[in-house]
C-alpha cells in the first residue's frame, strides 16, 4: 500500500513535469518543469524498492539464507544518488546556456 | 492566440492522460506472473548484492554474511555504497565525468561581467561564516569517510564543502581562486583513473578492489572503497563550487 501511494505521487509529479514542458514558453519555467519530472522520477525508482516493514540496506547485524530480510532493495537507491548528481550538472548547464542567451538576445525565449 | 493557447493545454493533458494509462498497464501488467509491485527482494539482483556473492557462479555457496568477519568479495557494511563504489564503478566513475563537463561547460560559457560594486556582508555574517564554515567541512569529512559503514559519502559530503565554499562567496567580496578548483577536480578524476588502471594491473579487471577488504563493519575495511569516496568527495566539491563561482559572478 505504501508502494501504491508514493508511486501515485510520483506519477502526479511526472505528469506535471511533462504539461509544464509541452505549455509553457519561458526557457525558466521550463527547466523548472524539468526539475519537477526528474524528482517524480527520482521518487517514482525509490518506491520501486521500497517493501512493507524494512529498514535502509546496511548491515547491523547477521544476515543468514534462511532468514527473514528486513531491507530495501539496495539498486534503486544506487541510481537514484545517480541521477540526482547527474541532474545538479545538467540544470546547472542549461541555466548557463539560458543566461549566455539572455545576454545575447535580451530575452528570456518568450514567444 | 488565446485559443491557440487552450487548444495546446486541451492537447497536452490528453496526451498526458494518454501516457499515464500506458505506463499504468505496462507496471500492472499480470499476465507474465511478477509485476512491479509483487516482486519480492529475493526474486531481484539485489539479494546477490546483500549476500555479497555477486561473482559465484553458484548462488547457494555463501550461507550468511556476518558482522565482523573478513574475506567477503565485498568489505562494506552499507550496501548502497557497495553497489555503488564497488559493483557499479564503472558507472559512477562516468557520471563523475557528466559532472567534470558540466562544470567545464559552465565555465566556458559565463564568460567575466564588467566589475560590479557589490556590497559587503554585515559583520555579524562575515563573523559568523568561519565558524559554520569549519563545522561544515568538519561534518563533510566525516560524512566521506564514513560511507562504507552509514548513510553518506562522497556524493552529499562534496556537497556539503561546497556549500561552506558557497556561503563564503555570499559573505566576503574576496574569493578564493577559481584556478584550485580547476586544478582539483582533473587530479581527483585521474586519480579514479589511476584506481581503475591499477585494478587492472594487479587483479585483471578494471576498477578491481585490490586492498584487502578487512573485517566487515570496521572503521577501516572494505579496501579500495575509502579512496575512492575521497576521490570522488574532492571531484563533487570543487566541480560544485567552481559551477557556483561562476555564476556569482
Amino acid at each position: 500500500m505504501e508502494t501504491f501511494s508514493f508511486s501515485i505521487c510520483a506519477f502526479s509529479l511526472i505528469l506535471v513535469g511533462i504539461f509544464g514542458v509541452l505549455t509553457r514558453k519561458d526557457i525558466i519555467r521550463i527547466l523548472l518543469a524539468l526539475n519537477i519530472l526528474e524528482t517524480g522520477i527520482n521518487m517514482l525508482v525509490a518506491a520501486v524498492g521500497y517493501f512493507k516493514g524494512s529498514s535502509a540496506p546496511i548491515l547491523t547485524s547477521n544476515i543468514t539464507r534462511d532468514g527473514f530480510l528486513p531491507f530495501v532493495d539496495p539498486l534503486p537507491q544506487a541510481l537514484v544518488l545517480a541521477s540526482i548528481v547527474i541532474g545538479a550538472g545538467t540544470t546547472a548547464m542549461a541555466l548557463a546556456i539560458t543566461l549566455k542567451h539572455y545576454r545575447t538576445h535580451k530575452t528570456e525565449g518568450k514567444a | 492566440m488565446k485559443r491557440n493557447e487552450l487548444l495546446i493545454n486541451i492537447f497536452t493533458i490528453i496526451l498526458i492522460i494518454l501516457i499515464a494509462a500506458i505506463v499504468y498497464l505496462a507496471l500492472t501488467d499480470s499476465r507474465k506472473g511478477l509485476t512491479l509491485f509483487s516482486a519480492r527482494l529475493e526474486d531481484r539482483v539485489s539479494y546477490r548484492y546483500l549476500f555479497k556473492c555477486v561473482s559465484e557462479t553458484d548462488a547457494l555457496k555463501q550461507r550468511s554474511v556476518r558482522i565482523g568477519q573478513s574475506g567477503y568479495e565485498n568489505g562494506a557494511a552499507n550496501i548502497v555504497t557497495a553497489v555503488i563504489v564497488d559493483y557499479r564503478l564503472f558507472d559512477t566513475f562516468c557520471e563523475v565525468l557528466i559532472l567534470f563537463a558540466a562544470s567545464a561547460g559552465v565555465t566556458l560559457l559565463m564568460e567575466k561581467r564588467k566589475k560590479r560594486i557589490k556590497k559587503e556582508a554585515g559583520i555579524i555574517v562575515q563573523t559568523a561564516v568561519p565558524m559554520i564554515m569549519l563545522f561544515t567541512i568538519v561534518v563533510a569529512f566525516y560524512i566521506i569517510l564514513h560511507g562504507h559503514l552509514s548513510p553518506g559519502g562522497g556524493f552529499s559530503g562534496g556537497a556539503l564543502i561546497a556549500s561552506a565554499f558557497i556561503l563564503q562567496f555570499i559573505a566576503f567580496e574576496k574569493k578564493l581562486s577559481k584556478r584550485w578548483f580547476a586544478l582539483l577536480e582533473p587530479l581527483a578524476g585521474l586519480g579514479l583513473l589511476a584506481f581503475g588502471l591499477s585494478g587492472l594491473y594487479l587483479r585483471g579487471s578494471f576498477f578491481a578492489n585490490f586492498l584487502p577488504t578487512g573485517s566487515l563493519g570496521a572503521t577501516i575495511s572494505a579496501g579500495g572503497i575509502m579512496i575512492v569516496y575521497a576521490l570522488i568527495g574532492i571531484k563533487v566539491a570543487s566541480g560544485l563550487s567552481s559551477i557556483s563561482a561562476d555564476f556569482s559572478g
